[in-house]
C-alpha cells in the first residue's frame, strides 16, 4: 500500500466530513457584508468531532488541522485561487531541481516570548521525515533528503529526485513549533495534558479531543490583530444538532463539508450561509482488470446511465456541478489560463444521461443481459448511497443488479486499498494542492495500481510516459500532457466522474468572514484572524 | 369501567393488527407507485396530489414505500416470536417439567445468555459479523431464547403440582406426553401473550437495528430504514419519517395491548 495515497484519502474524505476554511485574498466568492473595526470577545465554533491532537505530525485531518492551524504558523499558504503565498517564509527559491531554500522571518516570536528561528523551523520540517516520530505528513516527505538551517533567516531543503508537488508541501505540513518545547515534552506533545509552543494568532487555554478547544488571542503574534478575542471550539456531532445550534445562535459559526446539507442550510434572521465551489471530485471507479468492467461498452453503458443533473438538484439542492473529468477545474492553478482551462473542458464529451445510449453500449459488450455488482460505501457518506440508490434503479431495465452495500468507513478504506476484487466503487477526493497532474498521478499508471489508489487498475505505456513526463516537463509540455491524459479518461471510462461538490460557510450575521472563501484556503490556513464583526 | 376502556383497546388493537395483516398480503399492490422508482424532479416533496404524504429525497414516495414495506416490517418480526416461542417453549417444558439436571442445564445457560447486553450484542454481531437482515433475524431469536424459557418454565412450575398432572403420571401416561397434551395447553395462553411480547421486541430491535444502518438494506422500505432515512429531511417534507415511526408505534402498541389481554384472560382463567 502507498502510505501518501493513504493520506490522501484520508484527508480527503476527512474534509469531506469537516472542511474548509478560507482566508487571504484571491479570486473568490465574498463572504457578505463589510467588516467593522472593533473586537468580538467570544466566537464559538462547531466542529463535528474533536481534533485529535495539537501535533500536526500525529493528526493530519481536516478536524484537527482546523484548529491547529490557528495556533501555529505555516512556511508557505495557498491563497484562494491557490497561489503559494508568504508565511512564516517571507520567500521562497528554487536554485536547482532538488533545492529549496525558505528565508524565515525575523519578528516571529512563540507564546513565550522566544523568537522563531530557522532552526524551529527546520526541526519542525524535519520531525516528519524522522521515523522515530512516525509523522502523519511523512509520505510528503518522501524525497527529502535533508533539512537544514543553513544561516539565521534560512532554512534549505534538499531533495534526492525531482519532486514537483513538494512546492506545495510548507504550505500543507509546514507548521513550525518551538524545537526546545517539543524536545522537552517527547512523550505528551500535542495532547491535552503536553499541549504545544507554537507563534500562531491564537494561544491554547485548554483542547480535549471529546469536546474541542478554547484559543484565546495571543498579543504578540507579528500579523494583524484578530478581531475574535477568544475562539471556542465546540464539538456537535449530529449534523442536524448543529444546524439547529447555529440557527439558534448558540454558535457562531462552522464550516459545512456535507454537500447533501446544502438543502437544509438556508439564510435565516441570525445566520449567513455561503456556499462556494470546491476541488472535491465524487467519481465511480471500474476494475479494468476483470469481468465485466474489463468491457470499455460495459462502463460506458454505466456512465450513461448516472442522471448526474437530477442527482445534483436532488441532493445538494444545485450545490454541485456535473463533471466532465475527475480532474476539477479548480485543480489546474495557475499551470494554464482560465480560457486554455475553459477550452480543455469544452473539448471533453458531455456526460449526459441516456438509458437508450446505454442500453445500445451494454448490447455491444460481452455481457449484453447485464450482471449483478456490489458497491460499497461509507456509513457516515449517506448521500453516496443515495447516488447509489438512484443509478441501482436505471441499471435495473439493463439487467444490472447493483446492490449498494453500506459499511463502516475504515471498512470501505480497507477495501480500496487492498486492491482485490474492487469491482465498482464510489469514491469522493479532494485534492490538496493546485495541480492537475495531481489526481491522474493518483488514480493512473502501474505504480499506484500496484500499491496506491489507482482503484481501476487502468494504464497504458502512453499513460506510464506522460506521468513520467509531468515530473520533468515544462509547463506548455505537461498542460499538453494533461489534456491527453483526460482525453484517454473520457475515452476508456476506468473512471466515471460525477460531480464537483461545494463547500459552505455558516456564520452568524453578527460577524463576517473578511476575506476569499474557497476550497485553497482550506486546513492548511489560518482562517480564524480573518473573523471580523460585521458593519451595522 | 377499566374492562370496558380494556376491552375497546383489545378491539382497536384487533382491527389495527387485521389492517396490518391486509398489508401485509395486499400492501405492494395497494402501493400508488413503485416504490423503488425515483422522481429526482420530485425530490423532498411535501404531501400533494400524486403523492399523499410527500416523497424523499430520491422522489420515491412515501405512502407506497410504507405500504410496500409493511410484509418486511412485520414478517421479520413475526418469525423472530415464532421461532424464539417454539424454541423457548420446548425449553421451558424441558426445564419446568422434567426438572432435576435439564433444570439445572437450561437455567444456568439461560441465566447466563440473560446477563448479556441484548442491544449491544446484537449491534455488534450484526455489525462485526455483517450477514444483514437474516443475521439480525438470527441474533435476535437466540438472545430472546432465554427470556422466553424463564417465563415458560414459571408457568409450567406453577402447574407442576396441580391434580390433573398428577393424575396423567397415575395413569401410566409417558412425560412427552403429559407435556404436549396435557401440560402444553394449559400453559399455552401465557404462550401466546408472551410470544406477542417477544415480537413487539423483535419490531422495535429490527426497527432500531436498521435505523443504525444494520440489517436491512441501503434503499429497502423498511420503516426503521426510512425513519434513518430521511430524519434529515424533518424541515423539508416531515411525514418521510414521522410516518414509518408513527407505524412503528402503532404495530408495537397494537401488539402489546393484545399480549396484555391475553394475558389477563389466562390469569382470570387460572384463578378459577
Amino acid at each position: 500500500m502507498n502510505q501518501r495515497s493513504r493520506r490522501l484519502l484520508l484527508v480527503a474524505t476527512l474534509s469531506t466530513l469537516l472542511p474548509a476554511t478560507a482566508c487571504g485574498s484571491g479570486p473568490a466568492a465574498s463572504s457578505g457584508p463589510a467588516a467593522a473595526a472593533g473586537e468580538v470577545a467570544k466566537v464559538t465554533w462547531a466542529i463535528d468531532s474533536g481534533p485529535r491532537s495539537l501535533d500536526p505530525a500525529h493528526a493530519y485531518d481536516g478536524k484537527s488541522a482546523l484548529v491547529y492551524q490557528q495556533i501555529y504558523d505555516s512556511l508557505l499558504y495557498l491563497d484562494a485561487a491557490g497561489r503559494l503565498v508568504p508565511g512564516l517564509a517571507t520567500s521562497w527559491s528554487r536554485p536547482d531541481p532538488l533545492t529549496y531554500v525558505y528565508r524565515i522571518r525575523t519578528d516571529a516570536r512563540f507564546w513565550d516570548g522566544r523568537p522563531v528561528t530557522a532552526q524551529d523551523a527546520a526541526f519542525s520540517l524535519h520531525r516528519h521525515t524522522d521515523k522515530g516520530v512516525a509523522s502523519e505528513f511523512a509520505t510528503y516527505f518522501g524525497a527529502v533528503r535533508s533539512v537544514t538551517a543553513t544561516a539565521a533567516d534560512t532554512v534549505t531543503v534538499k531533495l534526492s529526485r525531482p519532486d514537483p508537488y513538494f512546492r506545495y508541501v510548507p504550505a500543507l505540513a509546514g507548521q513550525v513549533m518551538q524545537q526546545a518545547y517539543a524536545t522537552a515534552h517527547p512523550e505528551n506533545l500535542g495532547t491535552p495534558q503536553g499541549r504545544t509552543m507554537g507563534s500562531g494568532p491564537y494561544r491554547v487555554e485548554s483542547f480535549s479531543p471529546a469536546t474541542g478547544a478554547v484559543l484565546v488571542r495571543n498579543p504578540s503574534w507579528w500579523g494583524a490583530r484578530p478581531a475574535v478575542a477568544r475562539l471556542e471550539f465546540k464539538v456537535v456531532s449530529d449534523p442536524e444538532t448543529l444546524r439547529l445550534a447555529v440557527q439558534s445562535g448558540s454558535v457562531d459559526g462552522t464550516f459545512l463539508s456535507d454537500p447533501s446539507q446544502s438543502r437544509r442550510w438556508r439564510d435565516g434572521d441570525r445566520l449567513k450561509v455561503q456556499w462556494v465551489p470546491s476541488p472535491q471530485t465524487v467519481y465511480l471507479s471500474f476494475d479494468v482488470t476483470s469481468a465485466p468492467f474489463d468491457d470499455v461498452h460495459v462502463r460506458r453503458a454505466v456512465s450513461l446511465s448516472v442522471d448526474r443533473g437530477g442527482l445534483t438538484a436532488a441532493l445538494f439542492g444545485g450545490k454541485a456541478r456535473v463533471s466532465r473529468s475527475i480532474t476539477p477545474p479548480e485543480s489546474w492553478g495557475e499551470l494554464a489560463s482560465a480560457d486554455q482551462v475553459r477550452s480543455v473542458y469544452d473539448g471533453l464529451p458531455d456526460p449526459r444521461h441516456d438509458p437508450a445510449e446505454a442500453k445500445a453500449e451494454l448490447a455491444r459488450s460481452s455481457h449484453p443481459r447485464g450482471f449483478q455488482v456490489t458497491v460499497p460505501y461509507p456509513a457516515s457518506m449517506k448521500w453516496l448511497g443515495d447516488v447509489l440508490q438512484s443509478l441501482q434503479q436505471n441499471l435495473k431495465p439493463l439487467g444490472i443488479t447493483l446492490t449498494p452495500q453500506q459499511v463502516p468507513f475504515q471498512e470501505y478504506l480497507a477495501k480500496l486499498y487492498g486492491h482485490r476484487q474492487l469491482g465498482m466503487q464510489i469514491i469522493p477526493y479532494t485534492p490538496e494542492y493546485p495541480d492537475p497532474a495531481g489526481i491522474p498521478a493518483l488514480v493512473l499508471g502501474d505504480e499506484q495500481a500496484k500499491s496506491g489508489f489507482n482503484t481501476s487498475g487502468f494504464t497504458t505505456p502512453e499513460i506510464e510516459r506522460l506521468l513520467s513526463r509531468q515530473r520533468t516537463a515544462d509547463r506548455d509540455e505537461r498542460v499538453e500532457g494533461v489534456k491527453r491524459l483526460m482525453s484517454i479518461l473520457a475515452e476508456q471510462q476506468p473512471y466515471a466522474p460525477l460531480f464537483y461538490t461545494d463547500i459552505g460557510l455558516a456564520l452568524n450575521r453578527r460577524l463576517v468572514f473578511d476575506g476569499a472563501y474557497t476550497i485553497w484556503c482550506n486546513f492548511s490556513q489560518q482562517w480564524a484572524p480573518l473573523i471580523k464583526p460585521a458593519a451595522r | 369501567m377499566r374492562a370496558r376502556a380494556g376491552d375497546l383497546a383489545a378491539a382497536a388493537s384487533l382491527v389495527t393488527v387485521g389492517v396490518f395483516a391486509v398489508l401485509i398480503v395486499a400492501g405492494g399492490r395497494l402501493a400508488p407507485a413503485d416504490p423503488q422508482r425515483g422522481d429526482l424532479a420530485a425530490s423532498a416533496l411535501g404531501p400533494g396530489a400524486g403523492h399523499p404524504l410527500g416523497t424523499d429525497e430520491l422522489g420515491r414516495d412515501i405512502l407506497s414505500r410504507l405500504l410496500a414495506g409493511t410484509q418486511d416490517a412485520i414478517v421479520g418480526p413475526l418469525a423472530v416470536a415464532l421461532a424464539t416461542t417454539l424454541i423457548a417453549t420446548a425449553l421451558g417444558l424441558l426445564a419446568g417439567y422434567r426438572g432435576g439436571w435439564a433444570d439445572a442445564v437450561v437455567m444456568r445457560c439461560a441465566d447466563f445468555a440473560h446477563s448479556l447486553p441484548v442491544g449491544l450484542l446484537t449491534i455488534v454481531v450484526v455489525g462485526v459479523i455483517g450477514g444483514g437482515y437474516p443475521m439480525a433475524l438470527v441474533t435476535l431469536t437466540v438472545l430472546a431464547i432465554p427470556a422466553d424459557t424463564r417465563v415458560v418454565r414459571g408457568v409450567v412450575l406453577a402447574q407442576r403440582g396441580l391434580p390433573y398432572l398428577e393424575a396423567a403420571q397415575v395413569l401410566g401416561l409417558r412425560r412427552t406426553r403429559i407435556a404436549i397434551v396435557h401440560l402444553l395447553p394449559n400453559v399455552a395462553p401465557t404462550v401466546v401473550a408472551n410470544c406477542l411480547l417477544t415480537f413487539v421486541y423483535a419490531l422495535v430491535s429490527l426497527s432500531a437495528l436498521s435505523f443504525l444502518g444494520l440489517g436491512s438494506p441501503a434503499g429497502s422500505p423498511d420503516w426503521g430504514r426510512m425513519l434513518f432515512e430521511n430524519r434529515t429531511l424533518l424541515d423539508l417534507n416531515p411525514w418521510a419519517s414521522i410516518t414509518p415511526a408513527l407505524l412503528i408505534v402503532l404495530a408495537a402498541v397494537s401488539m402489546t395491548v393484545l399480549g396484555d389481554r391475553l394475558l389477563d384472560r389466562a390469569l382470570d382463567r387460572s384463578r378459577t
